[in-house]
């Protein structure tokens, strides 16, 4: 087994699971929405994990990785996904993190289960 | 249909127009949504009468598989066509009936919209991710515009289920790609044949289990009461009656073509039938949602757990996987989008009318606003599949086809008829609290012109529908040929000529 590619693989693995325990286990919504980041980290390290492997380089053009063979060049396609899914997570997180704010204004808490039922007039 | 890019485009493009001039011309701004939904109806309406052949439509010269392409055939600008027109209803309803909000609440429509039609059309798994997501943070942002506490709760809940299915989503996308080597989803579809039946089974879940989410789907459906609540009622209806279209046609799309082996096949991994899966989702969904709907106080909520138990309906059907049906699917999908936002419309006039959206305290409001109790129970008879309204023809075609299939589809037929009972207990005890002689006398409802008009056009369509089926079905008809690879004109074989294969 390649090393790399094992430790990306665990890293991503446990980065999820310890996401997705702390967004079963907790009710308090800033350590859901912490949960939340740490499985989006793990799934982007799963997704470059994927597209690794031992000798690839960056595919840069006019760069000192520049080489006629296109096959040693990593494939770039999984890097912009990343890219694309860090970007959203980076807009959800804030979002999450703007409501938690309006959630804490409205109820003076931050515990995601009501304790009292809440009006609704429209 | 080459114009069928300025479906995703036009909206987008106008939601961004907002914020600029929101700031010192409100009322343009607000002018400049209604009528950009105006168009995109107009345009899809048009685009469905000029329909010939499924197109793919190659975006910015890129070809397929590496490019992105859009993929129109029937199905798919029907639904754009119901999004279109459900976004342009419950529009007209926040602008006319609703209580004021800033322009920013139609700029979130419009990307809404846009979003679910990119849903709709795109040929590609990671831009159907992107679009799933500008669909999810504008859906947030317009539930918690509303009610307080209510909706901000009501978004927090849904975004952290619909984060949670994102990273199932991606997951999936990983393997997918390093398997199949690309995701355009035809390519993917043919691909997906040749995998290992534990991973390709992995795979299906875990995207099912992200379009189930969208869908109310049970197990992913712990939002929705709460989302639908705290939303204002114009959201409500929006999330019911054009998110749950988009979903639903996602749905179709990737256990019939990206997943299945062919319409009417059953998706099969080895030793792992994931139809069967889909069944029996569908059964529990269908019961859960009828259950607990019985049980609420809350009308939104009851509201709501109802659509959940229709979404049950569909994706019963989706198992079925039989040409009646298919026909069955986007009868059901279309009459339950009409009645739904008709139900949100008058519901939520009765909540602000009211101030509380517990039934119970409703005794009589039908009774002094004959116009919309009247209407309520139009939208209330449209969910159930009462003859002559347009949930029956869904309904019974859904219905023949589960007792024509092999299997243990029949079962399912007796739990959707008890469930409908069940569904018609609990609108019934509410319609006929509303024309109840009451002990006060209630509050008088005013509607404005706009109000009256869509709610009119809402019915006619209800009932016109379901007395005269004709016209749609005609185009309808043709939808289970279109959607099966095995037919010469399939999606798979379009989108490889597109590719010049």
């Amino acid at each position: 087994m390649n090393n790399t590619i094992f430790i990306l693989g665990v890293g991503a693995f446990f980065l999820m699971m310890i996401g997705l325990y702390g967004v079963l286990t907790n009710r308090n919504v800033f350590r859901l929405i912490l949960g939340l980041g740490l499985m989006e980290t793990g799934v982007n390290l799963f997704i470059v994990g994927a597209s690794y492997w031992k000798g690839g380089k960056p595919p840069i053009l006019g760069t000192v990785f520049e080489t006629k063979a296109v096959d040693s060049y990593a494939d770039p396609v999984p890097q912009a996904l990343v890219l694309t899914s860090i970007v959203i997570g980076l807009g959800v997180t804030a979002l999450a993190l703007a409501l938690m704010v309006r959630l804490k204004e409205t109820t003076k808490s931050i515990d995601i289960i009501e304790t009292k039922e809440e009006e609704v007039n429209e | 249909m080459k114009y069928s890019i300025f479906l995703i485009v036009a909206p987008l493009a106008a939601a961004f127009t907002i914020p600029m001039l929101g700031t010192y011309l409100p009322r343009l701004s607000k002018l400049i949504a209604a009528l950009m939904l105006l168009a995109g109806t107009a345009l899809s309406a048009w685009l469905l009468t000029a329909y010939k052949a499924q197109t793919v439509i190659v975006i910015g010269g890129w070809m397929p598989p590496f490019g992105i392409s859009l993929h129109v055939d029937l199905l798919s600008l029907i639904s754009v066509t119901a999004v279109y027109g459900a976004t342009l209803m419950a529009t007209l309803y926040q602008l006319f009936d609703g209580q004021e909000k800033k322009p920013y609440f139609y700029m979130l429509i419009l990307l809404l919209t846009a979003a679910l039609n990119g849903m709709i059309l795109t040929g590609d798994l990671f831009n159907l991710f992107v679009f799933m997501e500008i669909a999810g943070i504008s859906s947030y942002a317009l539930i918690a515009s509303g009610n307080g506490a209510a909706g901000v709760r009501g978004a927090l809940k849904y975004m952290i289920v619909a984060s949670l299915a994102s990273v199932a989503y991606l997951a999936a996308i990983a393997i997918i790609y390093s398997t199949a080597g690309s995701l355009n989803m035809a390519t993917v579809a043919s691909g997906m044949r040749d995998l290992n039946p534990v991973v390709g089974a992995l795979v299906v879940l875990l995207i099912l289990a992200s379009v189930f989410t969208e869908m109310e789907i049970f197990p992913f459906n712990s939002w929705v009461p709460s989302a639908y609540q705290g939303a204002p009622s114009s959201v409500s209806a929006l999330l019911s009656g054009a998110v749950t279209v988009a979903a639903a046609y996602v749905a179709l799309r990737m256990s019939y073509i990206v997943f299945g082996q062919g319409m009417g096949d059953i998706i099969r991994y080895g030793k792992f039938n994931v139809t069967n899966i889909l069944f029996w989702l569908g059964v529990i969904t269908v019961i859960t949602g009828q259950a607990a709907a019985y049980a609420q106080a809350d009308a939104k909520k009851m509201l709501a757990l109802s659509s959940v138990a229709q979404m049950g309906i569909i994706l019963f059907a989706i198992s079925i996987a039989s040409d009646l049906a298919i026909y069955g699917i986007v009868f059901a999908v279309i009459a339950h989008s009409l009645s739904k936002l008709l139900l949100f419309m008058v519901t939520g006039k009765f909540v602000s009318a009211s101030g509380t959206s517990h039934w119970a305290k409703w005794k009589g409001l039908g009774r002094e606003n004959p116009l919309s109790g009247g209407l309520f129970l139009i939208g209330a008879l449209g969910i159930l599949g009462i003859p002559l309204f347009a949930g029956f023809w869904g309904k019974f075609s859904i219905i023949g086809a589960a007792f024509k299939a092999p299997g243990v589809s029949w079962i399912g037929v007796y739990i959707i008829l008890a469930a409908t009972v069940v569904e018609a207990v609990y609108f019934f005890r509410l319609a006929h609290l509303l024309f109840e002689e009451p002990e006060t006398k209630p509050v008088s409802i005013k509607s404005s012109i706009w109000f009256r008009i869509s709610t009119a056009l809402l019915a006619a369509a209800i009932i016109g529908i379901g007395v005269y089926p004709a016209p749609i079905d005609k185009k309808v008809r043709k939808i289970p040929t279109e959607l099966s690879s095995k037919n010469t004109e399939g999606y798979i074989s379009t989108a490889y000529r597109a590719m010049g294969r």
